[in-house]
């Protein structure tokens, strides 16, 4: 219940701030027809009345036991922070910023051995040779069959993707 | 019409579309028989492949993967008991029992070859009613096109009426999104935060292929490491046969209602193939002469299922070639690579590219056949796909997912946008909101506010004038009465409980 009630908490904060924000950066609406921030302001009026009846009904729905502070108490951080699941987000998250600037070939190995280690693979041959597999098997689908120019990284890395792309 | 067959089968039977047609076909069956992997999903990781096609050949790859896609979870439903897509769990019901006593040939048999008449009669009712219906829209001014596409939103109560409030909070984030970028009617720039790279919106394609995905990728990161069967024994070793002739006969008026049905269901905005299959086991449950064999292995349960999914996966189409108006979630993905291609799907393609209706068309029956060739064998094969552990078919699906987001700009920008997608993705199940009104809402946004905009600037600034219209009023009085129904009709099932 705590962190449902802190998710919608957090939808209605920003939410709110985007009503005055839209209103604030856009120029006002002229004489004929509706200004451009009266359509966003709108859907923002409506979201920012149905997650307080949500908020409202997570509440209602509650126990007494749940509403309380010592709920949030309960909350064990530790394990939900190492989690599968937010080490799977937290992989992604990197592998999305980092792909750039380590180029496709590094970048996917290394996220994919991470990830199926995250998933459970402890095998370590296993991981290598399916993450070199399943690297290369992409590479060569987007580079080769579809055309598409996949990042090579830079400095030594893109060197390295300029040689495979010779081959 | 039979200018405009021959022109739809003149473009899928050249041997480049053809060959992409079959491959869509295999790709779309494989995808659907993975667990976790749904009809839509299919479809939005088939779109990067769709980058270099022809805008119609595209349509006919996606139609292809689509139609397959719903076959194939067939394949998973019979054999192990695990529904490939949610439109095949009622597959499961009567195709498992029969696996389970060594007629696991027969059962896919069945569900391959109503499969293909469903999907062709949908097929057929596609190219009668689209352009009829095409022309109607041609009518339709602004605030009528307004009318129709808040018509298209109006499923969204429909998509989870068990969480009406977070289904209509998740679709209004989804307009909410499409508002990003450059306003369509004076190019005033909108939540941009002061980036250029804002001004052109957020794309749709990483969206969804984030929160179909990835978000599913994600969840699955914390379960077994293996798809489980329930008896091993049941799909291990089985001979694929078609039925006797008797068997066949006796389950027609069955095959015939459920295309029917399918088909109808199909065409209302957001009802869906599950919604389909759900409905015609559930009727055929209660008229079959047979329906108390109804989840001990009754052929017609089979029938039912796997006839109406196929149906309405071909019904959803005729809105979207239409209307421009996605019948479903898998239908929106479609439309969003197509005006990707620059493409206006509306009720003007039919009149200026009426190749687009013939070639989706042929594609379907083509589908349709390939795809009861190609079913068996994969079927045979995928024993041992399901014995990958998802420790290597989970990332691969996030290369396919982070790779097809990219191709779309060669941009990181976009993967970065598809991981925040999935992110959310697994906010919003954990919670109940449902992503699939968010992808509503974002491809229907635009359409939505440009429309409204237009016909209150033709009107003088006068709301009112636009909805008092006949026909706008009509329509919005239909889509009130949606989105109120399942709050109604829940409102009621409590009244008889507590009477009860």
């Amino acid at each position: 219940m705590a962190l449902e009630l802190l998710f919608n908490g957090t939808l209605l904060a920003f939410f709110t701030y985007c009503f005055f924000y839209i209103g604030a950066t856009v120029p006002k609406t002229n004489a004929v027809g509706w200004g451009a921030e009266v359509w966003p302001q709108a859907i923002l009026l409506a979201l920012i009345v149905l997650i307080g009846v949500n908020i409202y009904r997570v509440y209602r729905g509650s126990s007494a036991e749940e509403r309380g502070l010592s709920s949030v108490r309960r909350l064990n951080l530790r394990s939900i922070m190492t989690g599968k699941l937010i080490l799977g987000m937290g992989a992604l998250f990197v592998y999305a910023i980092v792909l750039q600037a380590l180029g496709f070939i590094v970048s996917t190995f290394v996220f994919f051995v991470v990830y199926a280690r995250i998933v459970g693979q402890r095998n370590v041959k296993s991981l290598v040779v399916s993450s070199l597999v399943a690297t290369l098997s992409v590479y060569f689908i987007f580079s080769r069959g579809l055309g598409v120019m996949l990042p090579r990284g830079l400095g030594l890395l893109r060197d390295f993707a300029l040689i495979l792309e010779r081959l | 019409m039979f200018d405009l067959l021959l022109t739809g089968f003149q473009i899928v039977l050249t041997p480049s579309t053809f060959l992409l047609i079959l491959a869509g076909t295999i790709l779309g069956v494989i995808f659907g028989a993975m667990p976790g992997v749904s009809a839509s999903m299919s479809v939005a990781l088939a779109v990067p492949f769709t980058y270099a096609m022809s805008p119609v050949v595209a349509i006919a790859f996606l139609v292809a993967v689509y139609c397959a896609s719903i076959t194939g979870g067939g394949i998973t439903s019979i054999l192990f008991k695990i529904p490939g897509t949610p439109s095949n769990a009622p597959t499961t019901f009567d195709g498992y029992p029969m696996a389970q006593r060594g007629e696991a040939g027969k059962a896919l048999g069945i569900a391959l070859i109503c499969s293909a008449i469903g999907g062709t009669v949908s097929a057929v009712a596609m190219l009668l009613l689209a352009p009829q219906l095409a022309n109607v829209g041609l009518r339709f001014g602004p605030s009528e096109l307004f009318a129709v596409s808040v018509l298209g939103l109006s499923v969204l109560t429909a998509l989870d009426s068990e969480n009406v409030i977070k289904t209509l909070i998740s679709g209004l984030i989804g307009l909410l999104l499409a508002t990003v970028g450059m306003d369509p009617m004076l190019g005033i720039p909108r939540f941009t935060w002061g980036s250029s790279a804002m001004l052109g919106g957020v794309e749709m394609i990483p969206v969804m292929i984030g929160l179909f995905a990835i978000t599913e990728v994600l969840r699955q990161t914390s379960k077994p490491l293996k798809l489980v069967t329930t008896d091993s024994k049941a799909g291990s070793n089985f001979k694929t046969s078609f039925l006797s002739w008797p068997e066949a006969w006796s389950i027609r008026w069955t095959v015939v209602r459920s295309s029917i049905l399918g088909t109808v269901v199909g065409i209302l905005p957001g009802a869906g193939a599950t919604i389909a299959a759900f409905l015609s086991y559930s009727t055929e449950a209660k008229i079959s002469p047979n329906r108390k064999q109804f989840g001990h292995g009754a052929i017609e349960g089979i029938a039912a299922s796997e006839t109406a999914n196929n149906a309405a996966a071909g019904g959803s189409m005729v809105p979207l070639l239409a209307l421009g108006i996605p019948g479903g979630t898998a239908a929106a993905v479609m439309m969003s690579a197509l005006v990707l291609q620059g493409v206006q799907l509306g009720p003007l393609l039919h009149r200026t590219q009426p190749q687009f209706l013939s070639s989706v068309f042929a594609s379907m029956i083509l589908t349709n056949i390939l795809m009861v060739l190609c079913s068996m064998a994969i079927a045979k094969v995928f024993n041992k796909v399901l014995n990958v552990p998802y420790s290597i078919l989970g990332p691969l699906i996030v290369l396919f997912a982070a790779m097809g987001s990219f191709a779309l700009k060669n941009s990181t920008g976009d993967v970065v946008l598809m991981m925040i997608a999935g992110i959310v993705g697994v906010a919003f199940a954990s919670f109940k909101f449902s992503a699939a009104a968010l992808v509503l809402g974002l491809v229907l946004g635009s359409l939505t506010e440009a429309n409204l905009r237009r016909a209150i600037l033709l009107e003088g600034g006068d709301l009112l004038a636009v909805i008092s219209k006949p026909i706008t009023a009509s329509l919005l009085l239909v889509c009130a009465a949606m989105l109120l129904w399942p709050v109604v009709s829940g409102a009621l099932k409590g009244k008889k409980k507590v009477a009860a």
